[in-house]
């Protein structure tokens, strides 16, 4: 805001003693030049008379001879007076008109316009940095849950890009064309925002992201911070000051792949409980084992072998940049787009392929040359561009993997659903059967063909005052009350409970006899309106009443009386 | 030497010397308070004031302040000088001739406040 004044200030300081000059000269002038003659003696125009005159005169206003009418002399200055401030006036509002379109002044108005609108935010909000391809998904799918976000890009570009998005978003949120690298910049967009509740840093620059991190965690220490890591080294670096989440889209993969292959049901549950509710699920493809050709080797294809060589996998690399760093069993120069290095890959007998250069056409072009060469190939495709989309969904891979879409995916799980995710790891300690017989219960209660919804219930006043109440009063509830539908109380809800949280105790799909206590969380996956239902439920006292005891009680209190089932209550 | 300074310091300085000009004189007389002293006083208080825009330190800005402070004293004595020439038609009577001076006295404190300042800021330059 005083940026502003001060710059207005500033450069109008020419302009307006240009202005102030040219009128005292005028009315100075007006004043003493000698007016027409009264009984033979020149009268003289006073100062307020001659400010009036060269007031409406300067501006063209031009209201004629006032208020006597002029001697020549007079005439005459009036004409120099006319040049003369018309000249001035011109210059200022060219100057106030330069100003105006003035870059840096621009750039003034809208950094202020940015830091205004973010300091107005009453709700928490997240702070991204980078409106890439990541994160543009993520806004878009965390915009959606109603989360408030302020975003931060170097790239103007990317910026006009959000300003354009902003329409088809739930909620505004603000942009600013600014290095997030900058600490000021940071503190515009609401570092220290009181609402402010998490960093996400996902610029292309992995040292901007470490610096983003490192900034965050020190001029704000409560602030959660979600950082991309391209290496490594950045990933132990961003760690070791607590940054809480770091993620690189191709470890994730790689990861995803390796779960894939040696655990497949795991793999299909967590595809399945980790996609968008609502959504129409199809069982992923599990990849097979076998000889797999990997095409390019940076450090998405460097993560892939080691990925698949920790499951016993044999792999062959071929990469078209002689001056990489190649693998311990070698590799094949070439492009892997033409069929002879396909063939000398061996692409014949490999089970699966890999199309994994930083490049979309040529990522392309090897999965067709591969597919006409051996159709039973398994086949994953690096989409590097989310506007390619549609080439690689009429390509028909076995797996896609957009980095941005990776990231994306994996944060909006972070963010919005910290349980799940917490439910996910500790699966991925139980062995596969475990994760089959839970798959084949998921299917049988709820059914597989869409994404579930997923919630949490948390036992406390707030959250669910009927559950407390009847706590309170000594009733026992369990699991299997809160999974009875209530209105049909013969009929289970489709839902299961996946993970129960009470003080350090964690429980995997706990049984529906399970006590409930105060302050549990209890994560449940299901349909959407077993979701409606149960929350209904948890805060509204008679209805979970009648499922615990299984009577009707009325809700009015003559009633209760007339039928005498008050006591109960 | 800095010429922007020169032409600072001088335009400050003659608002105070024109502004004292202005105001000496026996208070109820017109004789001794010339108009035109009066119209010089105002465009001199007024380029002073515009030469202090810009300044952001603390003591451009009450610099800035006391500046506006004449501006706003001074256009009052034209003010009052005009309403009781032209508008009402009373003329310079002594009341009117008094309430003129002591504005324009209001304005000479705030220009010599102005000064101090200057003188300040240089003493504290030289430090």
């Amino acid at each position: 805001m005083n940026q502003i004044i001060w710059l207005v200030l500033r450069r109008m300081r020419q302009p307006l003693l240009v202005l102030i000059t040219v009128y005292s000269i005028a009315v100075l002038g007006m004043v003493l030049i000698p007016g027409p003659e009264h009984d033979g003696q020149a009268t003289h125009m006073n100062f307020f008379h001659a400010l009036y005159f060269i007031s409406y005169t300067s501006t063209t206003i031009g209201f004629g001879e006032l208020p006597e009418t002029f001697s020549e002399a007079q005439r005459m200055w009036a004409m120099v007076c006319i040049y003369m401030s018309v000249i001035a006036w011109i210059y200022s509002i060219g100057a106030i008109l330069a100003l105006i379109q003035d870059p840096a002044f621009r750039q003034a108005l809208i950094e202020r316009h940015f830091a205004r609108s973010v300091k107005k935010i009453r709700e928490p909000f997240y702070l991204l940095c980078g409106y890439g391809e990541a994160g543009a998904v993520l806004v878009e799918a965390l915009t959606h849950y109603n989360i408030r976000m302020v975003v931060l890009d170097k790239d103007e570009a990317r910026i006009n890009e959000l300003s354009l998005q902003d329409q088809k978003l739930p909620v505004y949120v603000p942009g600013l064309c600014a290095d997030a690298g900058i600490p000021e910049h940071l503190l515009d967009a609401g570092l220290k925002h009181p609402f402010c509740s998490r960093v996400i840093a996902l610029t292309d620059s992995d040292d901007t992201n470490l610096k983003i991190a490192i900034t965050s965690k020190l001029l704000n220490p409560g602030l959660e911070v979600v950082a991309r890591a391209g290496t490594r080294n950045i990933k132990a670096n961003m760690a070791s000051f607590g940054t809480e989440s770091i993620v690189d889209a191709f470890e994730i993969f790689g990861e995803t792949i390796a779960l894939a292959l040696h655990s497949p049901d795991q793999y299909v549950l967590r595809e399945w409980l980790s996609g968008i509710s609502h959504q129409k699920f199809d069982k992923p493809a599990v990849p097979p084992r076998g000889t797999w050709i990997i095409c390019g080797y940076g450090r998405f294809g460097r993560y892939l072998v080691e990925y698949l060589e920790s499951e016993g996998l044999p792999t062959v690399v071929i990469e078209s940049n002689p001056d990489v760093d190649p693998p311990s069993q070698g590799m094949i120069l070439g492009a892997g787009t033409e069929a002879e290095t396909l063939l000398e890959a061996g692409v014949r007998d490999a089970v699966g392929i890999v199309a994994g250069t930083d490049n979309d056409p040529n990522n392309l072009s090897i999965i067709m040359t591969a597919k006409a060469i051996n159709p039973d190939l398994f086949i994953v495709a690096r989409q590097n561009r989310v506007a390619n989309s549609m080439i690689f969904e009429a390509l028909d891979a076995d797996m896609i993997m957009n980095p941005g879409r990776v990231l994306a995916n994996k944060i909006r799980g972070i963010v919005t659903m910290p349980r799940l995710n917490e439910f996910l790891e500790t699966v991925g300690e139980y062995d596969n059967e475990w994760a089959s017989g839970l798959y084949h219960r998921l299917e049988k209660t709820i059914g597989t063909d869409t994404i579930p919804d997923i919630w949490v219930i948390k036992i406390t006043q707030q959250a669910s005052p009927a559950i407390v109440e009847l706590l309170s009063k000594g009733m026992n509830l369990t699991l299997a009350h809160l999974l009875t539908d209530p209105y049909n109380r013969d009929h289970e809800l489709k839902a299961i409970a996946l993970y129960l949280i009470r003080e350090k105790e964690r429980s995997l799909v706990p049984a529906n006899s399970t006590q409930l206590h105060r302050d549990d969380r209890i994560l449940f996956c299901g349909s959407a309106q077993a979701y409606y239902r149960m929350r209904l439920l948890v805060n509204d006292y008679y209805l979970l009443y009648q499922v615990v005891t299984d009577q009707d009680i009325p809700r009015s209190g003559i009633m209760r009386w007339i039928t005498r089932s008050d006591r109960m209550i | 030497m800095n010429l922007e300074k020169v032409i600072f310091g001088f335009f400050i300085v003659l608002a105070l010397t024109l502004n004292f000009g202005f105001f000496l004189g026996e208070i109820e007389s017109p004789v001794h308070h010339p108009v035109y002293e009066l119209f010089v006083v105002i465009v001199v208080n007024l380029i002073a004031t515009v030469l202090k825009f810009g300044d952001r330190t603390q003591i451009g800005a009450v610099l800035l302040a006391t500046s506006l402070v004449a501006d706003l004293q001074l256009i009052a004595a034209a003010a009052v000088w005009a309403y009781a020439v032209n508008i009402s038609g009373i003329g310079l009577t002594p009341e009117i001739m008094a309430s003129i001076v002591s504005l324009s006295g209001g304005a000479l404190l705030a220009n010599i406040v102005s000064v101090i300042l200057l003188v300040l800021e240089t003493i504290m330059l030289l430090r």
